[in-house]
């Protein structure tokens, strides 16, 4: 009796020990399929059946065959090949550009140039599309009112246009604008840090400056702007925003539109074949990042980089050096002014006019008045918060323990663990609302309660972000050395106490970092909340676009306005506190002598 | 204390497979302070990090105190074996101070429990131990190398350990200092009762800080003894060439050893040299001498002494004794004398040695 008594708690105590020193990789393996891959496997597997989640019918392959033999799919791949390629060209051209003057040139204020090229960033992309919809629509569009006046000066008149943004050029152009920041801030590094020996030994054997452009420097510099490029054309065959303001009014469907067109504009929603195109999407797109992972992979050997931080041959621009600005201000007009101007006088009408002496008579604030007194306003504002809060802690979270998984152990499983954080980068937002749905209608997951709340939505970004916070952590926890951890591991202190006490503390500036991207990109998100949009679980870009949808331009552009100033508020104060964070987190990594 | 037996590791870099600690057996005695020393790469860090939990063996038993913690289907992790590490990059927490990086180990490890005054009593009484309880509050980073390495011994002493593992402590300090704490460490050790596991590849700090020495080549312990011993009577050439200085001379045998000395024909002589393994006539052998075994001028007293004809080339003078260098046919051996010998440049002298101070290894 006595030593039964004794012997069960041990025994339990055991049990617990085990499973508690395991207790961080069983956790990354059940987030880690609960998040991606049950997800994705429902929404393979129920490509391949009839009837509804909540009540599958038979198997069968007829989806496919539906989907295949009709010309609706290869219509949206080809518009989405086309938009994409061609905004891809005009970013990357831009973009290497832009790179080109700042870094390898004299041209003046480069730092502030630097800034100006980023900008657009701030702007969430649907307020973009509304905005160039204001600018250029046929009839109403401010642009072509202006291009309109000035034609009849020339004994012109037109009724409408001349431009039309409803068009596949009108989304080529939106594309290529959007895409220039991320493409010059993928191209600009190996610009600066080209070795300016390699230039100069080919003008010391005697070739000239233009063929030591175009043999030396270009071909130099073209991995670099190939992997921007296509990184570039990735994010365009996956974006929505442009697709759904401007493409489905005009009937112009690209792989995003089609599938939330499929899943929620009409009824009932065909769910097998839904998640069939949601397959061959991600399909297409797994394709093309396999490809950019090779292609980084080869970058790295490149020895264009050297990292030694010289400062490159400077181009003398000559007479050129103050009228080549000119092409900033237009970028800047194109990119900010315009947009952000035009959705001002928007929101500063009770109904939309185009600007006038009499309509600059009736400017008010009342769309902000009653977008702030309205029932509508604070539930929504707290959903955002509570999404963008939660979606930051939970990616940053999730991150660290997989990259801990990944760094760390030599567990077999780390490879697919990295393996699958591609995979994850590889599905389309709008694909992985779509499965999410589909799962969380069926059993046993329909028993969670979250279809319908913030949390879906959480959930989704969460899988969405997790890619880009594993590749930081990852960074951020090869820095620390593992003898920092191992020494914990001697005094005494378990795994998770070493987590919480080591390891966090000295990569904090990194989760900060991380947190923050994660939290200003999730606040403004909007393809994932509105595909799994309800009444109760709106967020402000959802609104937004019911507003829009509505007709209800005013009160679209002030909380568009409301938007656009909080985020720049938040970026900016982050901007102070994130460099800071980091300079003190590397110093105290790094500064240990050795 | 610490028992090993048959310990086999091997890493996968890529498609071959390395072999870094191949059937090491030894066992360490409550309260020994005993080192493994060897060249870099010969496995002394993997068989230390094996014991210490942080690598899992691929075959063998460990076993620390009276408890098995590695082998026979038993895995102990790290943070509970009754053990503390100082690594040979410190490793103390960039991120807290003295005092805290000290504390972590009670606050959060196997101890638990403790009361908060009682934590800071320990912590002191470890800090003060090495002599760092006055720059308790400074982050870490900003110490010197020695003081960085002095809060590690801390950390590790502040859990009262069993067993203490040290790997290659004073690698990365200046010689002055290391000439310091090879003692301190070692005092601070024995005063406190603990057993020491010390790795190094440098033989002073081996032979003047250990009880015992295992020699380690390439993933296998070679020779284990009183330091003395290892010195005096290498069992085998590499350790002879590893562990202290030795002046070679390659020969044939020439008559097999009888009685435990061997005749040696070499280029410069035959020598008879202290033998007890089997030779052949006619095998190829190495003799080796310890520079201050050798003797200015003939002994004719004893029929074993071994001479050698040279010619002084180089004289360094280090105070209490004087280096020479000494050409003997193509050789330069060297010979170490004691200063009062009046010896100069260009002397034409004999060398003389015992039979028994030198010894004979195959080629
Ligand atoms: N984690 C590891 N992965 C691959 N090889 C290793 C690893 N650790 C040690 N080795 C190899 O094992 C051998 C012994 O290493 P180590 O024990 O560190 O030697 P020492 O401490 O004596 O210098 C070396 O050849 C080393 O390259
Ligand atoms: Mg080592």
């Amino acid at each position: 009796m006595m030593t039964g008594r004794i012997l069960a708690p041990k025994l339990l105590r055991d049990a617990w020990g085990k499973l508690h020193n395991h207790l961080h990789f069983a956790f990354v393996v059940i987030v880690v399929t609960w998040l991606v891959i049950i997800p994705l496997l429902n929404l393979i597997v129920f490509s391949f059946r009839m009837g509804h989640p909540t009540s599958p019918g038979p198997w069968t392959l007829a989806k496919y065959i539906g989907i295949f033999s009709s010309a609706v799919l290869w219509n949206a791949l080809l518009n989405t090949g086309i938009i994409a390629g061609c905004g891809t060209l005009i970013s990357i051209g831009c973009a290497a550009f832009f790179a080109y003057l700042v870094e390898r040139t004299d041209l003046p204020w480069r730092e502030m140039l630097w800034t100006l090229i980023v900008l657009p960033m701030a702007i969430p992309g649907i307020l973009f599309a509304m905005s160039w919809i204001l600018l250029l629509s046929p009839k109403i569009g401010l642009a072509n009112i202006v291009l309109r006046h000035a034609a009849s000066l020339f004994g012109i008149e037109l009724s409408d246009g001349p431009l039309n943004i409803y068009t596949v050029g009108g989304l080529i152009f939106l594309d290529g604008l959007r895409g220039v920041p991320t493409a010059f801030l993928l191209i600009v590094g190996s610009m600066r840090m080209m070795d300016p020996a390699l230039e100069e030994a080919a003008e010391a054997s005697g070739l000239s400056k233009s063929k030591t452009f175009f043999l030396v420097t270009a071909p130099l510099l073209w991995p670099a702007v190939f992997g921007a490029a296509l990184y570039s054309f990735i994010s365009s065959l996956e974006s929505f925003e442009g697709a759904l303001a401007i493409g489905l009014p005009a009937n112009i469907f690209m792989l995003s539109t089609l599938i939330y067109f499929q899943a929620r504009m009409i009824a009932p929603t065909d769910y097998g074949a839904t998640a069939a195109y949601g397959v061959i999407f991600v399909l297409v797109m797994l394709g093309f990042v396999w490809w950019y992972l090779k292609i980084l992979r080869r970058k790295e050997m490149f020895a264009v980089i050297t990292g030694r931080g010289f400062r490159p041959r400077i181009h003398g621009l000559g007479r050129w050096r103050y009228p080549i600005f000119g092409i900033f201000v237009i970028y800047l007009i194109l990119t900010v002014l315009a947009p952000t101007l035009v959705l001002l006088w928007a929101s500063l009408l009770p109904i939309y006019k185009v600007p006038s002496l009499e309509a600059l008579g009736r400017l008010t604030v009342a769309n902000y008045h009653a977008l702030v007194t309205g029932a509508r306003f604070w539930p929504v504002v707290w959903n955002t918060v509570v999404v963008s809060i939660a979606t930051s802690g939970i990616t940053m979270i999730c991150a660290l323990l997989v990259s801990w998984v990944v760094v760390r152990t030599r567990l077999r499983f780390r490879f697919a663990l990295d393996g699958l954080m591609y995979v994850s980068y590889a599905v389309p937002t709008i694909v992985i609302a779509l499965a999410l749905a589909m799962m969380y209608l069926q059993v046993p997951f329909k028993y969670v309660p979250v279809y319908g709340t913030v949390w879906i939505i959480v959930v989704g970004l969460v899988v969405h972000y997790l890619a880009f916070a594993t590749r930081l952590t990852n960074s951020a926890v090869i820095q620390v050395h593992r003898e920092l951890e191992e020494a914990a591991h001697t005094s005494g202190i378990r795994p998770g106490g070493t987590l919480l006490w080591v390891t966090v503390p000295l990569i904090a500036p990194a989760m900060v970092a991380g947190s923050l991207w994660v939290f200003t990109h999730a606040s403004r998100a909007f393809s994932i909340p509105l595909m799994l949009a309800s009444r109760r679980n709106e967020v402000l870009a959802v609104t937004m676009w019911n507003y829009w949808d509505n007709g209800d331009v005013g009160l679209t552009a002030a909380l568009g306005m409301i938007l656009i100033v909080t985020l720049a508020f938040i970026t900016f104060g982050g901007r102070r506190i994130i460099p800071r964070a980091f300079e003190a987190g590397t110093a105290s990594i790094k500064g240990q002598r050795s | 204390m610490i028992q090993i037996v048959g310990l086999s590791k091997s890493f996968a870099t890529g498609k071959d497979v390395v072999s870094a600690v191949s059937d090491v057996t030894f066992e360490v005695q409550p309260g020994e302070f005993y080192t493994l020393l060897g060249p870099s790469g010969c496995g002394k860090t993997t068989t230390l990090r094996c014991i210490a939990g942080l690598e899992t063996p691929d075959a063998g038993k460990i076993a620390i105190g009276e408890r098995t913690v590695s082998g026979d289907g038993i895995f102990v992790p790290a943070y509970e074996r009754e053990i503390g590490m100082v690594f040979q990059s410190y490793a103390v927490w960039p991120h807290l101070t003295v005092f805290d990086n000290v504390a972590l180990p009670l606050k959060h490890g196997r101890v638990g429990n403790l009361r908060r005054a009682e934590i800071n009593d320990r912590v002191l009484e470890s800090l003060r131990l090495v002599k760092m309880d006055s720059l308790a509050a400074r982050y870490v980073p900003y110490l010197s190398g020695g003081q960085q390495q002095r809060v590690a011994l801390a950390r590790a002493l502040v859990v009262r350990p069993k067993v203490l593992l040290l790997d290659e402590p004073l690698s990365n300090l200046d010689a002055k200092l290391r000439d310091e704490m090879r003692l301190e460490i070692k005092e601070l050790v024995k005063g406190l009762g603990i057993t020491g596991l010390y790795v190094t590849h440098d033989q002073v700090e081996a032979l003047s800080m250990s009880d015992r020495v295992a020699v380690m080549f390439e993933g296998h312990i070679v020779q284990e003894g009183v330091p003395r011993e290892v010195y005096e009577e290498p069992n085998s050439l590499f350790v002879a060439q590893f562990v202290g200085f030795a002046n070679f001379l390659e020969g044939e045998v020439l008559d097999p050893p009888a009685d435990g000395i061997a005749c040696v024909a070499t280029p410069y002589g035959n020598l008879s040299c202290h033998s007890n393994e089997v030779y052949g006539k006619g095998d190829h052998v190495v003799v080796v001498i310890r520079p201050e075994k050798l003797r200015i001028g003939r002994e004719e007293t004893d029929p074993l002494m071994n001479t050698l004809k040279g010619v002084i080339r180089r004289i360094v003078f280090r105070g209490a004794s004087l280096e020479c260098l000494v050409e003997v046919g193509s050789k330069a051996l060297q010979a170490v004398f004691e200063s009062g010998s009046a010896v100069r440049e260009g002397d034409q002298i004999e060398l003389s040695f015992a039979a028994q101070s030198c010894a004979i290894f195959r080629h």
